[in-house]
């Protein structure tokens, strides 16, 4: 079973981009633009991972972390954070909030890809 | 979830001090058995537990830098990575690093930068791996998941809620913790405790609390037949003396503690020293109380230390003496009548009496013509002062000396014994109680109290003959016993006491042990055996020399514990 994973970008752009370059790679991607989407998704079919932007309007890239790390089926689900603010506070609110990491943009695919890899095999570390 | 991370810092400090010595001694192993997946599996599930935890309670220095460490372990484990001696090197460095980092957040100091470079060098490694995300742009945090793992160590304060502990666990599951206080330590200290013991201490309250309403029960009754009472009474008396042995169990910890930190000194200071050793260790399960296995370990790393560095010859001159390159170095443990003993053996070259002898002499220890054993001439190398080691090396030259060693072996009422044969090696051996907290002590009366002499160090008691006393200059008195002069000391002058009994030969002579020497203390009568509840006199009042603590006798006297080295000190401070 290909891995699933949510992206969650206001960006109409980098939603596609991401998009491809993931589903190049194998992998089953469903996008959304907002936080608000993205919960509604997840709970209707919970993700393997979650990629998400930090700024976006209402439910931001934090909330919906936090959120996600509150509903059972996404509780353990990998949360990568994917943004341009390289600030040790915000990837500290992010670590706290529950994410599981912080891929920066501009990014190559492989790079992205590798996160995800990596944040999968740590999951199953832990199972 | 709304948690107080504080309450769950003492379990992780605890639980990451298992992982690191887990993570040490496995990567020691790994040296010898790079191939061992399960070993390496172990290791890593260890970092990785210690990055989780961490992770999770806000520690990001430590989850950081443990992420480094574990992704090489990871590596290594999924067999892209060979474990090289480099690498297991490095990382027995980063586990090094990491256990500053812990003890850092433990004490709430900042933490140096030292971790830093060993992280670069980690990196380095992984540096050019195809698998590996450029840990600039991605950064990955400790996993959340592992918080999970701080909610299922229960840590229990109080013991209220341990009554709960035995539904909650099986005999079988990991031990519970149980917060125990140590003596004169912080009262944050924990001590891992099985939860059967906890039972075992449940079940024994509940007995006691049993006896205590029979006692009452007989009490209303003691008119008529007093038979009842006492069989009550003797029912209490058990079940309370099986409940302080029970509790004292708590306080024990097999000595694996201490002994587990010795292969990699032993292999760190050989290579530093070029030269080869092969340490074996036994009885590493032997149980001693707490207190002594804390207090034990610096006295026991110098003796390993002086082994490797003094005991044993280099490879070349062990060629030429006839033995084999490799040196070994024996660390057994076990019990002998009441005590633990520890032993630390080297086969090296010996102590050579002679030289001690002539060093003794020339610092003016002993004089020329006095005629001592070679176990005599051995226990001069532990005099404060003494040292024979004729340059001083970089690792003899630090931290404490023989002196210090022996002291810190005395204060936990443990004795040290050398013996050696030239050429063949050298053995020391350590005595300790079983615990500090009770003692087996000899009650005796002089004046109007009665003083407890620890039964370790007592030989056998006996009411002099006048004969068998000689007087020597001053007011100073030898016994002879058995055509051997012991040095006298009159306790109640010692201590100032007022007593009917000034005559040795109306009193009794108590013969203790010190130092392969033997002293007569008199007395005016013997009590009798007894064990008892050491307090600390200087919690209490103050430190007084002589005495090392005191005692709640059963009639609710105090009596004092005689400190012998301390006694003996006093009294021939005064001679001199």
């Amino acid at each position: 079973m290909p891995t699933r994973i949510l992206v969650v970008d206001d960006s109409s752009t980098l939603r596609r981009m991401i998009e491809n370059s993931l589903a190049e790679s194998g992998f089953e991607v469903t996008s959304c633009a907002s936080g608000k989407e993205a919960i509604e998704l997840a709970q209707r079919t919970p993700p393997d991972v979650v990629i998400t932007d930090l700024n976006m309007p209402e439910i931001d890239g934090l909330a919906l972390t936090r959120q996600l790390r509150s509903q059972p089926s996404t509780a353990h689900c990998p949360i990568l954070i994917l943004t341009t603010d390289n600030t040790a506070e915000r990837k500290q609110a992010a670590r706290q909030a529950g994410a599981s990491g912080w891929v920066l943009k501009p990014f190559q695919p492989e790079t992205l890809i590798r996160a995800i890899n990596s944040v999968c095999k740590r999951l199953e570390a832990v199972r | 979830m709304n948690l107080d991370l504080k309450e769950f810092h003492a379990a992780f400090f605890e639980e990451a001090g298992e992982h690191l010595v887990v993570l040490e001694e496995g990567l020691l192993k790994l040296e010898t058995a790079p191939d061992d997946k399960e070993l390496i599996n172990g290791i890593f599930r260890s970092a990785h537990s210690i990055k989780g935890t961490g992770g999770a309670l806000g520690f990001s220095e430590i989850a950081a830098f443990t992420h480094d460490l574990e992704t090489v372990l990871d590596r290594m484990r999924n067999g892209e990575m060979l474990p090289t001696a480099t690498r297991v090197e490095l990382l027995l460095r980063a586990t090094d690093a990491l256990c500053s980092l812990v003890e850092a957040a433990k004490e709430e100091r900042p933490t140096g930068d030292a971790h830093l470079e060993i992280a670069k060098e980690l990196q380095a490694q992984l540096a050019g791996d195809e698998s590996s995300a450029s840990s600039d742009q991605v950064t990955l945090f400790g996993d959340e998941q592992a918080a999970a793992t701080a909610d299922e160590s229960t840590v229990v304060h109080g013991a209220a809620a341990l009554a709960l502990m035995p539904t909650q666990r099986h005999a079988d599951a990991p031990p519970a913790k149980v917060e125990a206080t140590k003596r004169g330590g912080s009262n944050n200290d924990s001590i891992r405790v099985s939860v059967s013991k906890v039972e075992e201490l449940i079940n024994l309250v509940g007995e006691l609390v049993i006896a205590n309403s029979m006692v009452q029960e007989a009490f209303a009754s003691a008119q008529e037949d007093r038979s009842l009472l006492e069989e009550a009474l003797a029912g209490m008396e058990r079940t309370t003396r099986q409940l302080q042995e029970e509790v004292m169990g708590v306080r024990m910890m097999p000595i694996a503690n201490v002994f587990r930190r010795f292969p990699r000194i032993v292999r760190d200071l050989a290579s530093q020293l070029g030269k080869s050793v092969h340490i074996e260790m036994s009885g590493e399960d032997t149980e001693l109380d707490k207190q002594v296995i804390e207090e034990i370990g610096d006295p026991l790393t110098h003796l390993v230390r002086n082994a490797v560095d003094h005991g044993l010859e280099s490879p070349a001159e062990r060629l030429a003496a006839g033995k084999p390159e490799e040196g070994r170095i024996e660390l057994r443990a076990f019990h002998e009548g009441g005590n633990v003993i520890v032993e630390i053996a080297d086969d090296g070259k010996g102590i050579d009496a002679n030289r001690v002898r002539q060093k003794a002499i020339s610092l003016g220890m002993i004089s020329a013509d006095e005629v001592l054993t070679d176990e005599q001439v051995y226990q001069l190398i532990m005099r404060p002062g003494f040292s024979t080691a004729e340059k001083i090396t970089d690792v003899s030259g630090r931290g404490v000396g023989m002196d210090v060693v022996k002291r810190n072996v005395e204060s936990l009422n443990g004795s040290i014994a050398i013996s050696s044969t030239k050429g063949k090696g050298s053995c020391f051996r350590i005595k300790l109680p079983l615990t500090m907290a009770i003692l087996d002590g000899l009650a005796l009366r002089l004046g109007g109290d009665v003083y407890v002499l620890p039964l370790l160090s007592v030989v056998e008691s006996l009411r002099p003959q006048p004969e068998q006393l000689v007087h020597v200059a001053g007011n100073n008195e030898l016994l002879m016993v058995r055509g051997e002069p012991l040095p006298l000391i009159h306790l109640h002058r010692l201590f100032d006491v007022e007593t009917q009994i000034t005559d040795p030969c109306s009193g009794l002579v108590v013969i203790v042990e010190h130092q392969s020497r033997k002293y007569g203390v008199l007395v005016d009568e013997l009590i009798g055996q007894l064990q008892v509840v050491m307090k600390s006199l200087e919690a209490n009042y103050r430190r007084v020399e002589g005495v090392s603590g005191a005692t709640i006798l059963g009639d609710g006297r105090v009596a004092l514990i005689i400190d012998i080295p301390g006694m003996i000190r006093v009294a021939f401070d005064r001679l001199h």
